[in-house]
């Protein structure tokens, strides 16, 4: 990718890069970082940690906060396949087809990364809580959605809906179908020139997509505290724990569930800085 | 679907296809619209077996999409398409079994070109899907075949365009196609190897015996390769014929523009015929009197020494090589400028120099209204 010529080349020779400009913005961009990044992450441990490995141990192994990581495993179990399947769905639909609305399903994939969560939260309140739109269809029916895992998932599914099927459509874009209809010719059913040829493409796309999808699913906050009404060993994900045990004072159990997030985050960052060289290559 | 199966390896090794499975291609009135452009607007074309076709035109004439809808890559809204008297239109482009090559090969770049080759073989269903031993058989024969022998285990990616080219070609054949289609087959090649590559295709052809269709906007291509050429411009057939009759007598102004260089003049019609730098050739048939245009090919184009015969007067302006003969710019008066192509041998006896005065006289010329 690295083009020789331009690595062989002084650095002064290049535009914008002055004697001054350069390490002026290079600090500026390091500083920055680590003020606004790094210390804080840094502090994150630090702070679950001061108390000790054994405190830290058994914040962690307090039932409630295994069971709210369970949950956040459970919720991401469930959601990132459902939008895989969603992802792909999409975008094979709007990169493939032509049809009248393509461009604003285009749109309403991607509103979910402009709304803020917590109207998503809401909405689903009004839809299926007991004041909600359905909510008298579902009480008769029996079924309880809202305060419950299901509402987790929902509100989950909601929130990160556009991270797969933004990456494969702009992926699918780009390759056209040339190889597809290649493969059809040949005699390939369907299903055999998506496992066979489409998927191959596609794969780094979609590693890269669920990742993303994963962490976002992982770190939810504002839809799920909406709709899942925070019952302690029940309906509390790992990010709700954490503020839960913040306002009881449990500052090293906060950090450490705290901390628990942030190692999840720090794994989900190298996963796709991995399936973003393999994707780039 | 049964004679599928009907294919199998001789002796030496060699895929053969044999000949009994290749049919003639029939598209009877097809008509294909995009949105409110007419990519098609009702064409007729048979190719028989053992036949090799040019769809010649420029981009936007239809011959790609006539193409796609013989492959089964687009549906038309009217007419048929029949393979030896058999519906197609009524299979799907899986059931076709349609040796098709893609403008840029369409190889699978995740799998190597043993893999590629063997591709249409391994999707069979579970019963009709022959061995992998086999397969892999079929595919280094094809590649034998198509003269890339040892290079099974490349990627697309470690080819040269050629053999990209070759691959795509000897995927195509594996699935013992019934006929053979290509896309701007040497569009994506430098000018050397298209010219090898070209004369290599038609052997293969003329081995084969299928019906083959290529897509081309390259006239050249078409006339030095195809046992017929078909022009097509705006989604209808200007003419159908041999190389020979397209070229020296093209039915349109669009396929005489089309099919070689020319020198155009505005002439006046009189009862059927033209007078066209001094001497009267007949229009084309039904052209009314009245302004019309008349064409020449440079090389029809003569040039003698001032005075040495009647015509117009002219001047040389300059002159550059042009391959086996020379251009030779001229400058006539009322008419304009004028490049005439004439032999080195010719060039040689008049001794031609920039600004030398000298006598024009067309040979032929043919004469459209448009």
């Amino acid at each position: 990718m690295s083009n020789p010529h331009l690595q062989a080349a002084p650095a002064a020779t290049r535009v914008f890069s002055g004697p001054i400009l350069r390490p002026v913005l290079i600090g500026t961009g390091v500083i920055l970082a680590a003020i606004m990044i790094g210390l804080p992450v840094g502090a994150v441990f630090y702070q679950g940690l001061s108390s000790g490995i054994a405190a830290y141990a058994s914040a962690i192994l307090q039932p409630d906060t295994l069971h709210a990581i369970w949950l956040t495993v459970l919720a991401a179990l469930v959601v990132v396949p459902i939008n895989i399947g969603f992802g792909i769905a999409a975008a094979w639909a709007i990169t493939r087809f032509h049809f009248t609305g393509k461009k604003l399903l285009t749109t309403l994939i991607e509103l979910p990364f402009s709304i803020s969560p917590i109207v998503a939260g809401t909405a689903y309140l009004f839809l299926y809580g007991a004041q909600g739109l359905f909510g008298p269809v579902l009480e008769q029916a029996g079924i309880q959605i809202m305060f419950t895992i299901w509402a987790i998932f929902l509100a989950s599914l909601f929130v990160t809906s556009p991270f797969v099927a933004r990456e494969l459509i702009t992926v699918m874009q780009a390759q056209g179908s040339e190889d597809e209809e290649a493969a059809v010719i040949l005699g390939a059913s369907g299903f055999k020139m998506f496992l066979k040829v489409t998927l191959p493409k596609i794969k780094w796309a979609l590693i890269y997509g669920a990742v993303l999808c994963n962490a976002r699913v992982m770190g939810e906050f504002g839809a799920v505290s909406v709709v899942s009404g925070s019952v302690r060993g029940e309906t509390n994900t790992l990010p709700l724990q954490v503020e839960l045990l913040f306002q009881d004072q449990d500052t090293a159990g906060a950090f450490a569930a705290a901390s628990t997030l942030t190692v999840i985050a720090l794994i989900t960052l190298f996963i796709k800085l991995w399936a973003e060289g393999r994707r780039a290559s | 679907m049964s004679n599928i199966q009907s294919q199998t390896l001789s002796e030496d090794g060699a895929a053969r296809a044999e000949p009994a499975g290749s049919v003639g291609i029939s598209v009877r009135n097809v008509a294909k619209q995009f949105g409110n452009f007419a990519a098609l607007g009702g064409v007729s074309l048979d190719v028989q077996p053992g036949e090799l076709v040019a769809l010649l035109g420029p981009s936007g004439s239809g011959k790609t999409t006539l193409l796609r809808v013989i492959a089964g890559l687009e549906f038309p809204e009217s007419g048929d398409v029949l393979f030896g008297g058999r519906d197609a239109l009524s299979m799907s482009a899986r059931e076709r079994r349609v040796g098709f090559v893609f403008q840029h090969y369409a190889l699978f770049k995740h799998m190597s070109v043993e893999d590629n080759i063997g591709f249409g073989l391994d999707v069979r269903p579970g019963g009709q899907r022959p061995p992998k031993p086999e397969i892999r058989a079929r595919a280094r024969a094809l590649l034998e075949r198509v003269q890339l022998g040892g290079l099974e285990k490349r990627f697309p990616a470690q080819l040269s365009g050629g053999q990209r080219q070759r691959v795509a070609l000897a995927r195509a054949l594996a699935i013992d196609p019934s006929v053979l289609l290509l896309d701007e087959p040497f569009g994506a090649l430098d000018a050397k190897v298209r010219k090898e590559l070209r004369r290599w295709l038609r052997d293969l052809h003329d081995e084969l015996g299928l019906a083959t269709i290529f897509v081309t906007h390259d006239q050249e291509e078409a006339l030095e390769l195809a046992d017929r050429v078909v022009v097509l411009n705006k989604g209808l057939i200007e003419q159908d014929g041999s190389p020979q009759e397209v070229y020296d007598n093209p039915k349109t102004a669009f396929v005489t523009r089309f099919i070689g260089d020319t020198l155009t003049l505005a002439v006046t019609v009189q009862s059927g015929a033209a007078d066209v730098l001094g001497t009267v050739f007949p229009a084309a048939p039904g052209t009314p009197d009245g302004p019309a245009t008349a064409f020449l090919r440079p090389h029809d184009l003569h040039v003698h020494p001032q005075g040495s015969v009647a015509g117009p007067a002219a001047r040389v302006l300059g002159i550059t090589p042009s391959g086996a003969a020379l251009n030779v710019r001229l400058t006539v008066g009322g008419v304009g400028s004028l490049d005439a192509a004439i032999s080195r041998q010719e060039f040689a006896r008049l001794a031609l120099k920039t600004g030398d005065a000298v006598t024009l006289s067309p040979r032929h010329a043919f004469i459209f209204q448009e």
